[in-house]
């Protein structure tokens, strides 16, 4: 019994240590600078800290909607306007009619001429083509009508919110700003970012409110070498960016292509694109010369990408050789050879001809595919391509799986050039800084006051016993802290709200027991047996009744948003810490008082 | 200390018809309030616009509703937040910064001044923050400001978006004339209008940006600071609305199954009648004060149910506890007993709970937390009470009614 208690009071004081560890980090800031080296570096990998929620540090949190009903309508419009061009142009069935549903729209109709041309097998076997496409009815008359197949219409969906968070966060990349997230939810977009003042404000939102740029350049791999070369004059010697160079082919010759590189700096927080962005500030880019970056992956031995991330410089020539306004459709297939996932992408009939162009004057050189000012991929053009349609293969080692994502991927982007689906805002809230440091000082404050009146309202009240209490309360406070810290959450205020109402509800547990044990000393009982059987009693009581607040926390998570959700997660942290340090350390403690004294139990 | 010496004998039974005739008359009138004047939604479900500001120098409630009357935000609603006269949250129904009637006389203002330009596209997003223009002819960007304000919108900024493309080109190797190139998109399916190559988009200031504006302008609002802006539409509200029902109605199922598996049949309902007597009171009484509803209304609503709840399930293990052990007495009298033996627990539990609220409420009386904290004073409170006279007498109602077979 006695070894017993021991070790269970070590385990706890362990236990406590690690709490306090866990919450340094959220407390600790980051010094500033980049230089500055951080006291705590070795803590924040096991503990990255709480981080403050936009209530708290101030920012901005943006939803925007995606018409997505207006990317299936394209979509359906064009698969209609797709199949009676090739009943035209291969069974000779013309002047078929579309007429398109205005409610439902994923729905048309073709119009036939007579009933016998919509009945023939030519007819039907063109329609069976379209796989995207069912038909719906086909009773007599001259009207089939046609449905887009319902995981085509979710594809469709899913695809055009996709696009739009593909699109918007290379923009709010392109800005630097850190810690930004933008998720989709449903058809929404939801954007966080931190730390923002009213004049970023309104910049990111006039970002967001663009129309994406997707432009194919010509990679000017001969002019690399004079432009970075001098440019290298500048370099600081062992600095974040590098001067690299790789061979490529031009004209059957083997050339030095030039680069510039910088990593991603976790420390700073400062993306390679900008330490980029900034170096070439100092340089002077050529009139007819324009510079994009590409991120690159760092690969591990085993060939997975890793979390470094640097960019690269690609050198162009600056009149865009085709823009997004071109591209009609892009798509993933599969070859039919190699079973390789590859992105077909269709131009426009101005496009088709400005494309073969551009190909033909350009075979064995590089073409950069370019989003804003990001590039996607930079295919080597291996001849002239005629008919509107390019082919744009990717990387050949990969496995299949990650190439049919990275064709996905590029498809998306090639898309969000074209904007199929607009985005439109839902919701904007914006929280100053000011008001933000407001609300932490208020809770610290709300914090202590709280914490104090509990602590001496329990010692007033039960005593010894409630020495016990206000030990497990003071544990289970660095208990909440300490996992909030390891688990890297978000504190928002009516997240600190919770924790200070946890303190509140926390002593319940102990005031259950300490109200059973009362009941037991009244009995006649020993004050051993007493707590003894306090506990005992006690414990399924306390189990019911917080298991119901538990269920009211889950499904507070469940459905709320932002600081809401920041309320349920302390809540339930809570619960669970409060539950345990009422249980278990009060009981250590009055096991050590009704030792010392058999007779009495200050309760 | 000891509140009781002994466990105390109050007669909470005999008095449940009492208070279960007063609770009754709360719900009903509750739940007319609900229904007919209907709580006061916040901008998070009924969509708006709400601007936290404060002034260096003082400035009066009644100059800024003039300086916003002045703004033609006329139906706002201001009041003072904090403890000084210098911060205030201004509440706007308006959630786009063009009214219809604006938009309509804006659009044909604009058709007007850029017709020399080929407009062929008109857009104001639904939003009213922005505008996108297509034309077919370059238009200098300070001449497209000027004309967008002189159609009454506030420009942010206006940008050229896309570069106009190169016409294809000709037999002749010269640039395609409009003709040919409207020719060559009829012989086959085409989309593109080579005639109109040119999009305009115009950010227009949101609703806050120009509260801001316009406040600063004003004489004492040199030193207007935005603390916080909020809007939201009418489609984010919607969702928000059915997510809000729909968590009250989960919480209040599971908890009720929970209830009916760890205890009998009999416990369940009384649980959550409870639970639903302490909400709809809540929100009765938020309607009564005029206290807005929001979404951290709801989350108070559902910590509300779920310490209703607690309170209670402590009463109904005693009852359960009591029942096993003394059969013969009348399930009446273990009932008040079992009320009896936890009332200290109930009541202090309670008042701690409510020493955690109530200093935040006095500390952070400024913050957005204060409704937070005030919808949960009143849900304790209420909790607390009806554990004891509603949630437990029910047990006792419906044992009468259908347990006879059990006992």
């Amino acid at each position: 019994m006695e070894r017993k208690w021991v070790w269970k009071v070590v385990g706890i004081l362990l236990l406590t240590a690690v709490a306090v560890l866990a919450s340094v980090t959220t407390f600790v800031g980051k010094p500033a600078g980049a230089e500055a080296k951080d006291p705590i570096e070795w803590l924040r990998g096991t503990f990255p800290g709480a981080t403050l929620g936009l209530d708290l540090q101030g920012g901005l949190h943006l939803v925007y909607e995606v018409e997505v009903a207006a990317a299936v309508e394209d979509k359906r419009d064009r698969m209609a306007t797709d199949m009676v061009k090739t009943l035209a142009e291969q069974v000779e069935i013309k002047d078929v009619k579309i007429v398109r549903d205005k409610e439902e729209l994923h729905k048309f109709q073709l119009v036939f001429k007579s009933e016998d041309e919509r009945a023939s097998k030519d007819t039907q076997e063109t329609l069976l083509k379209f796989r995207e496409v069912a038909v719906v009815e086909m009773e007599e008359g001259v009207t089939a009508h046609m449905a887009l197949v319902d995981q085509y219409v979710e594809d469709t969906r899913d695809l055009a919110v996709k696009q739009a968070v593909e699109t918007i966060g290379n923009r709010i990349d392109e800005l630097g700003l850190v810690n930004t997230t933008v998720q989709p939810r449903d058809e929404d977009i939801i954007i966080e970012i931190p730390g923002v003042d009213e004049v970023q404000t309104g910049r990111i939102k006039r970002i967001i409110g663009q129309t994406a740029r997707l432009e194919f350049r010509i990679v000017d791999e001969v002019g690399s070498e004079k432009f970075f070369t001098e440019a290298s004059d500048k370099l600081q010697k062992d600095g974040p960016v590098k001067l690299l160079w790789e061979q490529v082919q031009v004209d059957n010759r083997v050339v030095k292509s030039y680069y510039l590189e910088a990593k991603d700096d976790q420390k700073t927080g400062r993306s390679g694109r900008q330490v980029l962005k900034e170096f070439l500030k100092t340089v002077e880019v050529p009139q007819d010369r324009v510079i994009a970056f590409e991120e690159l992956r760092t690969l591990d031995e085993m060939g997975n990408p890793t979390a470094d991330v640097s960019w690269r410089t690609y050198y162009m020539e600056r009149a865009a050789g085709i823009t997004g306004e071109y591209v009609e459709n892009a798509q993933v297939y599969n070859d039919d050879q190699t079973g390789q996932p590859y992105v077909s992408l269709d131009f426009n009939q101005a496009g088709a001809t400005t494309f073969e162009e551009l190909t033909g004057n350009n075979v064995k050189r590089r073409m950069a595919i370019q989003l804003d000012d990001k590039v996607q991929s930079a295919p080597t053009i291996q001849e002239k391509i005629p008919g509107g349609r390019c082919r744009i293969t990717l990387g050949a080692y990969d496995s299949y799986a990650k190439l049919r994502q990275e064709a996905q991927d590029l498809v998306v982007v090639l898309r969000a050039g074209a904007l199929p689906a607009p985005v439109r805002p839902v919701s904007e809230s914006t929280v100053g800084p000011a008001l933000g440091r407001d609300s932490i000082s208020m809770s610290i404050y709300a914090f202590i006051v709280a914490a104090a009146a509990i602590v001496l309202f329990m010692i007033f009240y039960y005593r010894g016993a409630g020495v016990a209490a206000d030990l497990a309360l003071i544990i289970n406070s660095a208990l909440i802290v300490g996992i909030l810290g390891a688990v890297g959450a978000t504190l928002t205020l009516p997240g600190i709200a919770g924790i200070i109402l946890t303190l509140g509800m926390a002593v319940d547990a102990n005031v259950i027991i300490y109200e059973r044990i009362r009941e037991e000393l009244r009995a006649g009982k020993s004050p051993r047996a007493a707590v003894e059987a306090g506990y005992k009693r006690a414990f399924w009581t306390i189990f019911d009744a917080q298991l119901t607040t538990f269920i009211a926390g889950v499904v507070l998570l469940q459905y709320g948003t932002g600081p809401i959700k920041g309320f349920a997660v302390t809540l339930l942290i809570g619960i669970v810490t409060s539950v345990f340090t009422s249980i278990v350390v009060s009981r250590l403690v009055l096991d050590f008082m009704t030792r010392r004294r058999t007779d009495h139990l200050s309760v | 200390m000891e509140f009781f010496k002994k466990t105390p004998k109050f007669d909470f039974m005999g008095r449940s018809r009492l208070f279960g005739t007063v609770s009754l008359i709360a719900v009903a009138v509750s739940l007319v309030a609900i229904f007919t004047v209907g709580p006061k939604w916040g901008i998070d479900f009924s969509g708006g616009t709400e601007v936290q500001v404060s002034f260096q120098e003082k400035a009066t409630s009644s100059d800024v509703r003039q300086a916003l009357a002045r703004m033609g935000f006329g139906g706002a609603e201001v009041v003072t937040f904090g403890t000084g006269d210098s911060e205030y949250l201004i509440r706007l129904e308006a959630i786009s910064p063009v009214t219809p009637e604006a938009a309509k006389s804006a659009e044909a203002a604009m058709k007007k001044a850029l017709s020399g330009y080929g407009l062929s596209k008109y857009e104001l997003s639904p939003g009213g923050d922005k505008l996108s223009l297509r034309v077919a002819k370059e238009i200098p960007i300070a001449e497209l400001e000027k004309e967008i304000s002189a159609a009454g919108l506030t420009v942010a900024v206006a940008q050229e978006a896309q570069a106009g493309a190169p016409r294809p080109k000709g037999d002749d190797g010269a640039e395609a004339t409009e003709e040919e190139s409207t020719k060559r998109c009829e012989s086959v399916t085409c989309t593109w209008p080579y005639e109109k190559d040119r999009i305009y988009e115009t950010n227009l200031k949101g609703v806050s940006e120009r509260v801001m504006d316009g406040l600063r302008a004003e004489p004492f609002g040199k030193g207007a600071v935005k603390l916080r802006s909020e809007w939201v539409g009418p489609k984010a509200g919607g969702q928000l609305r059915t997510a809000a029902v729909a968590s009250l109605a989960y919480a209040m199922l599971f908890i009720m199954l929970y209830v009916a598996v760890r205890f009998d049949f009999r416990f369940g309902p009384g649980g959550v009648i409870a639970l639903v007597h302490d909400v709809i009171i809540t929100l009765g009484i938020f309607t009564a004060l005029r206290i807005e509803v929001t979404l951290t209304t709801v989350a108070a609503l559902l910590t509300i149910a779920g310490y209703s709840i607690n309170d209670t399930i402590v009463v109904f293990d005693r009852i359960r506890e009591n029942m096993a052990k003394a059969r013969e007495r009348s399930l009446v009298a273990v009932i008040n007993s079992a009320i009896n033996e936890t009332l200290p627990r109930t009541i202090i539990t309670s008042f701690t709970t409510l020493l955690t609220v109530v200093a935040m409420m006095v500390v952070g009386w400024k913050t957005s937390i204060r409704d937070f904290m005030f919808a949960l004073f009143i849900g304790i409170i209420i909790g607390t009470y009806s554990s004891i006279f509603i949630a437990s007498p029910m047990v006792a109602l419906i044992d009468r009614r259908f347990g006879k077979k059990k006992a």
